[in-house]
């Protein structure tokens, strides 16, 4: 089920160690560096959860037993997922590109195997966002004609990548149609 | 009106843009296509936009004005306006796009880059736009529609605005390449444009459903509902006040009996005769609510086979006149409830690509017989229905336990949290008859157990009454006990297929299978839930074969 993808001189069991992926055989993980834009992403969204408690705990709380708490706990809990979650995400975050369909596998908790065949995709985007940029990735976005997952996303692939994916794709629905 | 269309025909990119022929004309040209930008005066043809964002501004600037703040009016009016300027002067900075053989590239954004790649074998429609202002310089705004689904928040593809020249260009240049696709059609979202006039054009052969008088009576007795009651009474508690009306307060009807008069005395004496009259009354609304409900719109069904698909004609004060092309056919679903399945009757619905009306889903056969289901069916060049005999697979057992546990633990929470604070109040279990903690604890497990019971109930019940098999390229989904329903689902309209296995569901060993169809209401997602994992994956390889 594991195969390592990241050369690393660790003893960890492959399911342990953070710097191998875990993904179904044949399947590649995407670039690392996805890992810092996660953890950029994450450190803004708990930015602001860590400024309200720490106002709440200095304005609001003043003089209330376990004053401090709500802040602690907030700290605790934002570093946590700063510092553990992105590689936990990198790691079960991986693609297989067909001879007629990509496949896109995601999460632990609330794992998704997402297949779509070519000849289904309607229009192609490679997509950077400032933190993106930031990091060196782009996204792959790929538009069907569904109703339910119209939208399937492929972040964390190096922009040469992207482009090389997308212009695999392209070719794909070329050939269906001629 | 477009000035001189061969004036700007190049792209307009700068100094060494080639003014010779079309950037599309070489196809066959080995070196890509230079990339071009949108027209300068994109600004202009914008203005309309600016007004239309500005007015409030200007109304704001005004109300400043008559106030005597006139640099505050100026200054709000000045921003807005040049904060819309501003943002079509970004975008037509940043807006790129290049026409190549088969595609058109369109790259925009400055913070968000995003390069779009929107193959022409895929654009459903191009729109040519022009308001005003545009028509007065010559230029048009370019919508590429390509059936994908994102809705109308996230257009495909947008051009705003180039020349009129090179948008026509554009098209056809788009049109001759779908007309030289042999396969035009093979996508399922495609000929959505072409299909409405072939339709047109055909010769409609015969009757294959209709709604005679009989059926629709029976249709409004199925569609029997007291929802006029719940309305009246949300309206009784929304009003009643204002109104003086308060039908359910004894009082209220003392008042008004008492206004009658002797009248007041018969019905106090005859309340058994009154409650009566009431049922009636309630029996009769809920009766009149469906008549009122379906046969004015289903008056004078009928459901005639065209060459290329269906064409449906119902209606008593609006009529309306559809027509189906079983092209854009990507799902059919047969429902039924308890009552109509007691006497053989089931709706057929259809979900297409259907943009013109609404919700893709269409009624073709709103109270049919199960005969009369096939014969339409059949008139669709569908495989029959598979019957008992057909590989029907069911869900894990799993499926079971894997609802209830979520459930158990639901509703253990506000049990427990319950108790503890009845328990905790001495004066409270008091009130409670003056039963001891322990038969308290023990009503609230019972309670729990009970419920526990009836879920287990239905969730068994509800796995009983689900399968699905793959046969004659098709997915059939059966679902529900009280309310049944079969989705037919032909292969080759699958978008996407989702496997889904979120950590309780592996706990139990099995996964969801989602899939992406286009069309229909998008309430819910056409799924098969928990099958065993290794039967999902093997199932999701079925599913794909024929794209593969």
């Amino acid at each position: 089920m594991t195969e390592a993808t990241l050369p690393t001189d660790s003893d960890l069991p492959a399911t342990l160690d953070p710097r191998r992926a875990v993904l179904p055989p044949g399947l590649e993980p995407v670039e690392p560096s996805y890992r810092w834009a996660l953890r950029l992403r994450l450190m803004l969204g708990w930015l602001p959860l860590l400024i309200g408690a720490l106002v709440l705990d200095s304005v609001a709380l003043e003089g209330a037993p376990l004053r401090g708490l709500a802040s602690g706990v907030v700290a605790l809990v934002g570093l946590a997922a700063v510092v553990i979650g992105p590689q936990r995400i990198w790691r079960r975050l991986g693609y297989a590109l067909g001879e007629r369909e990509l496949r896109i596998v995601r999460g632990w908790l609330f794992h998704v195997d997402t297949i779509v065949p070519f000849v289904r995709v309607q229009h192609l985007d490679v997509a950077r966002a400032p933190l993106d940029k930031l990091v060196g990735t782009a996204s792959l976005i790929i538009h069907t004609a569904g109703t339910h997952n119209s939208v399937v996303t492929l972040p964390g692939l190096a922009p040469p990548r992207a482009i090389e994916l997308r212009d695999r794709i392209r070719a794909q629905i070329k050939t269906d149609w001629q | 009106m477009s000035g001189e269309p061969g004036a700007i025909p190049g792209p307009i990119t700068g100094a060494d843009a080639n003014p010779g022929a079309p950037a599309p004309a070489h196809a066959d040209a080995a070196a890509p296509p230079p990339r071009e930008r949108l027209h300068p005066l994109s600004l202009v043809a914008g203005l309309g936009t600016v007004f239309k964002q500005a007015w409030a501004a200007l109304a704001g600037g005004i109300f400043l004005a008559a106030q005597g703040q006139t640099g505050f009016a100026l200054l709000l009016v000045g921003v807005a306006t040049l904060g819309t300027l501003g943002s079509i002067a970004v975008r037509l900075l940043s807006f790129s796009y290049r026409i190549d053989v088969d595609e058109i590239d369109l790259a925009s954004g400055i913070i968000n880059r995003n390069e779009r790649s929107i193959p022409f074998d895929r654009v459903q429609d191009v729109n040519i736009e022009q308001n005003p202002i545009a028509r007065l310089i010559g230029l048009a705004r370019v919508k590429l529609e390509t059936g994908a689904s994102a809705g109308a928040k996230d257009e495909d593809g947008v051009l705003d605005s180039i020349t009129l020249a090179r948008a026509e260009a554009l098209r056809d240049r788009i049109r001759a390449h779908r007309a030289g696709a042999p396969g035009a059609g093979l996508a399922p979202a495609s000929s959505a444009a072409a299909s409405t006039a072939e339709a047109n054009a055909d010769a409609e052969t015969e009757a294959i459903f209709a709604m005679t008088p009989r059926r629709l009576l029976q249709l409004s007795v199925f569609s029997f509902s007291l929802a006029i009651v719940g309305a009246l009474f949300g309206v009784a508690q929304t009003y009643g006040d204002a109104l003086g009306l308060d039908p359910f307060d004894p009082d209220f009807w003392r008042a008004n009996l008492e206004r009658v008069g002797p009248l007041q005395n018969l019905v106090l004496a005859n309340r058994a005769v009154t409650a009566g009259f009431g049922i009636v009354t309630l029996l009769l609304a809920g009766l009149l609510t469906g008549f009122v409900r379906t046969v004015p719109r289903e008056w004078g069904f009928t459901l005639t086979r065209t060459e290329t698909g269906f064409r449906r004609r119902r209606g008593l004060l609006t009529l309306t006149d559809v027509v189906l092309p079983l092209k854009r056919v990507q799902a059919a679903i047969v429902a039924s409830g308890p009552v109509r399945r007691h006497f053989d009757f089931a709706k057929l619905t259809i979900q297409s690509l259907a943009r013109d009306s609404g919700s893709g889903d269409h009624s073709i056969a709103p109270l049919a017989t199960g005969p009369e289901i096939e014969r339409i069916i059949a008139a669709m060049g569908w495989p029959a229905l598979p019957d008992e005999g057909a590989p029907w697979q069911r869900p894990s057992r799993a499926f079971i336990a894997s609802g209830l546990v979520p459930a158990a633990i639901f509703l253990l929470l506000p049990a427990v949290v319950v108790t503890a604070i009845i328990l905790g109040r001495d004066d409270w279990a008091a009130a409670l008859g003056g039963a001891g903690p322990t038969q308290f604890s023990l009503l609230a497990a019972g309670l729990w157990l009970g419920a526990m019971a009836l879920l287990s109930l239905l969730r068994i019940l509800d796995w009983r009454h689900r399968r699905h098999c793959i046969a004659d390229a098709r997915l059939y989904v059966r679902r529900g006990w009280w309310r049944r329903g079969l989705v037919i689902l032909p292969l080759d309209r699958i978008q996407s297929v989702d496997l889904r296995r979120p950590f309780w569901k592996r706990w139990f060993g099995i996964a969801d299978l989602r899939f992406g169809v286009a069309g229909g209401s998008g309430f819910a997602a056409h799924r098969i839930e928990a099958l065993r994992s290794d039967e999902a994956y093997a199932l999701r390889n079925a599913l794909l074969e024929p794209v593969r």
